[in-house]
């Protein structure tokens, strides 16, 4: 394969650390039984390699083992997360850089069960976007859903302060980490925040397959379950246990993945979390100062951070990425599964390019981008 | 005679075996007849009978639930 320039680290980062991708071989190799099914050996070998990515989950986000449940992605994690709570009748808040992820699983529990909900501005300043969603809040108000850091343009939400004001209304609060995981670091039990929805194979460089539900510690809220089967415990009830993670854990879990996962912790611990994102947000940065000085380049980002939204006159978001695949360079265009963010950011319907930055990124590479993309407009010129 | 106790889960169990090894008693996670718990699969740590008691003490500091010790 010719050398390719890997900027699509947002969907999933690539290439992994070679420690998990030999973890995962070693484990589908030799200790790959059914976590929590048995007591023989194997089982208990795996079992035992799946809880301690549980107790390295709980550990890097300030939780507690039993409070992480494993899911097949973040998406099934908010659909989890999102349907255990909301109920007929509720009024629902998510702000206006949501992904599909979110705003789907709302939108059909709004449907389905009578609920409602509203966008509260997650563009403004934390003092603004607190204010909007008190105005936006009514008394029947008991779930808010929002992303940690938008997957098309760096906008960190002030996770802390939202649950914050979640917690003293009553409302549960679910927040999307899909793109912070990795790259922001924060304590669960410092904050409000009732649950947390994260993926293995994004920032945390773990393989695809798997993701979590992290509950917080003195979340109360009774949990309604969707998906319902053998939990390896508890078999006889027809109810799925009442005790996490049993409860939202139904079938068998996706261990190579899990395994993978805690492989990765390990490597954004060794590499320092605040150094990845460091240089990300370098390297976007480097690029953003240089696309900005090519006549014809539109770029959407107000600051660096891990990912680059931009377009180019006269040229698709798509034919773009066609044609930075032509040179070996992977990026991703359209709609990004977020229509509402591409909405708030004026880039809907065409959507835009995005480029997005991993631990493994180099200089070298953002030189031979911001040559492609220069070559490219000129071209078209 | 084998001392087991009980927990809910097989997650559960690992908690109780994490603080059981960091106290230097030495145990082992083991599946509980079903016809014991009467909700089915279940999983328990067996120790030394003679170190129930140390066990127990050692799991209640750290806040893990458990059953009534099975002796089997």
């Amino acid at each position: 394969m010719k050398s390719m320039i890997y900027f699509d680290n947002a969907a999933t980062t690539y290439p992994k650390p070679e420690s998990v991708y030999r973890a995962a071989d070693e484990y589908a190799r030799t200790r790959c039984g059914n976590p929590s099914r048995g007591s023989h050996a194997l089982s208990l070998a795996a079992a035992e390699a799946v809880y301690k990515t549980r107790e390295a989950l709980a550990e890097l986000y300030g939780a507690s083992p039993e409070n992480v449940a494993f899911t097949m992605n973040t998406t099934y994690a908010l659909n989890l997360a999102i349907k255990a709570v909301a109920k007929s009748g509720d009024h629902i808040l998510i702000s206006n850089l949501e992904h599909n992820s979110v705003l789907r699983p709302v939108h059909q529990v709004s449907t389905r069960l009578g609920a409602s909900y509203d966008i509260f501005d997650a563009t403004l300043g934390e003092n603004e976007i607190i204010a909007d969603i008190d105005k936006k809040r009514r008394s029947n108000t008991r779930l808010l859903v929002c992303t940690h850091q938008s997957n098309i343009t760096p906008i960190v939400l002030p996770i802390k302060s939202i649950a914050e004001y979640c917690r003293t209304n009553g409302i549960y609060t679910i927040v999307d980490c899909a793109q912070s995981s990795g790259t922001i670091e924060f304590d669960m039990s410092q904050t409000k925040i009732d649950a947390i929805c994260l993926p293995s194979h994004k920032g945390l460089y773990g393989l695809p397959g798997c993701g979590a539900i992290i509950f917080g510690q003195d979340s109360t809220e009774e949990l309604k379950t969707t998906i319902e089967g053998g939990s390896g415990s508890e078999s006889i009830p027809l109810e799925m246990p009442a005790y996490m993670p049993d409860r939202m854990e139904a079938g068998t879990l996706p261990s190579p993945a899990i395994v993978s996962l805690s492989r990765g912790i390990e490597f954004i611990q060794r590499q320092g979390i605040d150094s990845i994102r460091g240089r990300e947000h370098r390297l976007c940065e480097y690029i953003m100062t240089a696309l900005k000085d090519i006549d014809g380049v539109t770029v959407y980002n107000r600051e660096p951070g891990s990912t680059l939204l931009f377009n180019c006159d006269g040229i698709t978001p798509t034919d773009m990425a066609s044609m930075l695949n032509d040179y070996g360079i992977c990026v991703r265009a359209g709609l990004h599964c977020a229509p509402l963010a591409h909405k708030t950011l004026g880039t809907f319907p065409t959507g835009a390019v995005r480029a997005s930055f991993g631990a493994f990124n180099t200089k070298r590479e953002a030189d031979k981008f911001i040559d492609v993309v220069e070559r490219i407009v000129n071209s078209k010129k | 005679m084998r001392c087991v106790l009980p927990f809910i889960s097989m997650t559960t169990a690992q908690r109780g075996s994490a603080v059981l090894n960091g106290a230097g008693i030495s145990h082992r996670i083991v599946g509980i007849d079903a016809s014991l718990t009467r909700r089915g699969c279940s999983y328990g740590i067996e120790i030394a009978c003679v170190n129930s008691d140390s066990a127990e003490r050692v799991l209640k500091r750290a806040r893990i639930r458990y059953g009534d010790l099975l002796t089997l």
